[in-house]
């Protein structure tokens, strides 16, 4: 049997693994349509007319292209890994009968792409529905009828190859993981407790990000205009997703810790709940990073232009400026947001299903139903909590550049924090993840406690 | 006319720790258990034997509330089990029974001295640790504390898992195989820590096992056939537990 016909064989056999990742990268795929869509047709539209937003439309959605691309990146390799982790003793006896640590990352590999190319062809109709919604909606804004979409080959076969481009970027570290399957360690401990590490990539792209950011914020501030210092915010926003993708998976598991050492150990759920992350802290930074992100960018968008807002009317008494509404939040952070916050779900939902041995143990000495419903939602809890603490941070960046920004062009200079588009992302993050990690647990506890222990000995 | 003279002589009742009565469990067509009556009282070491597919783990998921039966009662600590729902079964199960089971059951991201606390904090007497300090020196594994439970070989990890229910002071001690992936040496090691709990008098251990060395430590051995009790051996050796389970009827 060749290589390829066995990771097709084992993909038909492990499809449920593999459900995660393919809602994942269906979003990300509709996600990538939807921008170049508008795209395509903001290109085609006259820049005086009916609709004069050709110009701030394309780049608003390249914008939001390139962010879900990033936040897709940073997803699809938190499933796929987890995927990865969850398989190693599959891994393991696949090396015993004589596969090469090689051939089990290209098993791996085919098995990612093929997820992908099916996710591109079943996200095309969303992308396209999407991207016909939001052009509705942005024509709605300034009053004018609604552009056609534009058809053209490229509009499907960008997003297409974006979303390869994205596979094989998330794919690299699954893949070098599963070259480091240890076959002797896979088959005693089927639990897998690497951390996230600071590697040279991600101080590069860190370190990238910030110079980026520095230097556009410092033209921008030179040219003194509005204009200009709502791109730069943008662009400062994109950096600041990019830095949190790079670093946000190190940091995540230290300030989960820290934090939750406050909580004293009497209260059992928060500790259970504490331990468990702990022990697993690839689970911290696959979730808390996610929900930064999504709070991070409507946060991001809503402080600039409350902050504008804000800023007029302190230096003239009055505003010409209108700050954002959920609309307009929606425009702008939906589509990363959206991806972010499926990510964060499946990573929940996905480590979610392998819990019976652990739920078991706790069930066998003493824990009620009651007790380990509680246990699960403290750590989706914990974990969001971690994910706004993380998103404030990177928020706290971005707020330093726009008053940057603002000192130039307003006499006075105010910061406003972004309540709505950060605290509600945060509150509806919180609640789809505690959703996303009640669900898998809930069919576990409705079972015979005995075939529960039962799993153990899987 | 003669005269009559009432003597009475005084003789400690035992309390009746578990107690099943008439119990049944029926999977489809077959029948796993057809009406077990068996009690075990404080102070005794019951093991319960059995050829593979005997019935006698479910006997014991029986008896530990894990499993419903089909019919019959069971009784854990003066407390029918019947009816009892969930939160309250798992409740009573946690202040009447110990459970060690042959794949250990140890929460693998807790410590194994946390492991050891667990019950007591679940139960709301918070992680009393010098206490599982103190269980899991009797057991020999001081040292090993700290660690996950991952690091330990499967020796550790069930003296831990013992440590823990003699940590507790649940009256009943329910043990399923818990030799069954043990070497003798550490087989031998987890037997003695068993047959010293009921010791006191106060509690039982209820034992599992197909193995008659096992079986011989035991105060009293009950056989089951095909779902059926078919015999008992009290403080036999393994020759004798060996020679009974073989027989193809019943014994005594």
């Amino acid at each position: 049997m060749s290589l390829a016909r066995f990771a097709l064989a084992d993909l038909r056999a492990a499809w449920r693994q593999w459900v995660g990742a393919f809602v994942v990268l269906v979003t990300t795929a509709a996600a990538l349509t939807c921008a170049v869509a508008i795209v395509v047709t903001a290109d085609t539209l006259p820049a005086r007319g009916l609709f004069p937003m050709n110009s701030s439309l394309g780049s608003l959605a390249g914008m939001n292209a390139g962010i879900v691309a990033v936040v897709g990146v940073v997803m699809v390799r938190n499933v796929v890994d987890q995927i990865v982790a969850q398989r190693r003793r599959a891994m393991a006896a696949w090396m015993l009968v004589g596969l090469l640590p090689r051939q089990v990352a290209i098993v791996v590999a085919s098995q990612g792409v093929v997820v992908a190319m099916a996710a591109a062809v079943a996200s095309t109709p969303l992308g396209v529905g999407a991207a016909y919604l939001a052009l509705g909606a942005l024509a709605g804004t300034v009053g004018a009828p609604a552009p056609p979409l534009v058809a053209r080959p490229s509009a499907l076969i960008l997003p297409v190859l974006l979303l390869l481009g994205v596979t094989l970027l998330a794919l690299r570290r699954p893949c070098r993981r599963a070259i480091r399957v240890d076959p002797a360690l896979a088959l005693r401990d089927d639990v897998d407790v690497e951390a996230r590490r600071l590697s040279v990539w991600r101080v590069i792209i860190a370190l990238l990000a910030a110079a980026g950011s520095v230097v556009g914020v410092a033209a921008a501030a030179s040219a003194a205009q509005p204009d200009a210092a709502g791109g730069a915010v943008l662009g400062v926003l994109a950096a600041a997703a990019l830095l949190l993708s790079a670093l946000g998976p190190v940091l995540a598991v230290g300030v989960h810790r820290a934090w939750t050492a406050l909580l004293p150990d009497r209260l059992v759920g928060w500790w259970l709940a504490r331990s468990a992350l702990t022990h697993t802290p690839q689970r911290i930074a696959s979730v808390s990073v996610p929900i930064a992100l999504v709070g991070l960018l409507p946060g991001g968008v809503q402080m600039l232009t409350d902050s504008m807002r804000d800023s007029q009317i302190a230096s003239s008494g009055r505003a010409t400026a209108s700050g954002a509404s959920l609309r307009d939040l929606l425009m702008v952070a939906l589509l990363p947001s959206g991806v972010a916050l499926v990510g964060a779900s499946m990573a929940l939902f996905m480590g979610g299903q392998r819990r019976d041995g652990e739920l078991a143990a706790t069930a066998l000495v003493g824990a009620t139903p009651g007790a380990q419903l509680r246990q699960v939602a403290a750590e989706a809890l914990s974990v969001a909590a971690t994910g706004a603490l993380l998103g404030m941070a990177a928020l706290a960046i971005v707020g330093v550049a726009i008053r940057q920004l603002l000192v130039p062009v307003f006499p006075v200079a105010v910061l406003t924090f972004p309540s709505t588009g950060f605290g509600l992302s945060i509150l509806l993050a919180t609640a789809i993840c505690l959703v996303a990690s009640l669900a898998p647990t809930l069919p576990m506890l409705m079972r015979p406690p005995h075939r529960a222990q039962l799993a153990l000995g899987d | 006319m003669p005269s009559a003279t009432l003597v009475i002589v005084a003789q400690p009742i035992e309390q009746v720790l578990g107690e099943v009565s008439g119990l049944t469990v029926v999977y489809g067509a077959t029948t796993a258990l057809g009406g077990v009556d068996l009690q075990i009282r404080a102070g005794e070491f019951v093991a319960i034997m059995g050829r593979s597919g005997s019935g006698k783990s479910t006997l014991l998921h029986c008896l530990a509330g894990l499993q419903t039966p089909t019919s019959g009662e069971v009784f854990l600590v003066g407390q029918a089990l019947t009816g009892l729902g969930r939160t309250a079964l798992a409740k009573h199960r946690r202040a009447a029974t110990a459970l060690v089971f042959q794949s250990y059951n140890l929460v693998p991201f807790l410590s194994v001295v946390d492991n050891v606390a667990l019950p007591g904090a679940i139960s709301g007497h918070g992680w009393n640790r010098t206490a599982a300090l103190a269980a899991l020196g009797d057991v020999g594994l001081t040292d090993l504390a700290r660690s996950k439970p991952a690091l330990l070989s499967g020796g550790e990890q069930q003296r831990a898992a013992i440590a823990r229910a003699l940590a507790g002071d649940q009256p009943l001690i329910l043990a399923d195989e818990p030799t069954g992936a043990l070497d003798t040496a550490n087989g031998h090691a987890v037997l003695d820590l068993l047959r010293a709990v009921p010791a006191a008098g106060s509690r039982a251990v209820a034992m599992v096992t197909h193995d008659p060395m096992a079986a011989s430590y035991a105060d009293r051995v009950v056989i089951l056939r095909d779902g059926l009790v078919v015999g008992e051996v009290i403080g036999g050796g393994t020759a004798e537990i060996a020679a009974v389970l073989a027989q193809p009827g019943s014994a005594a």
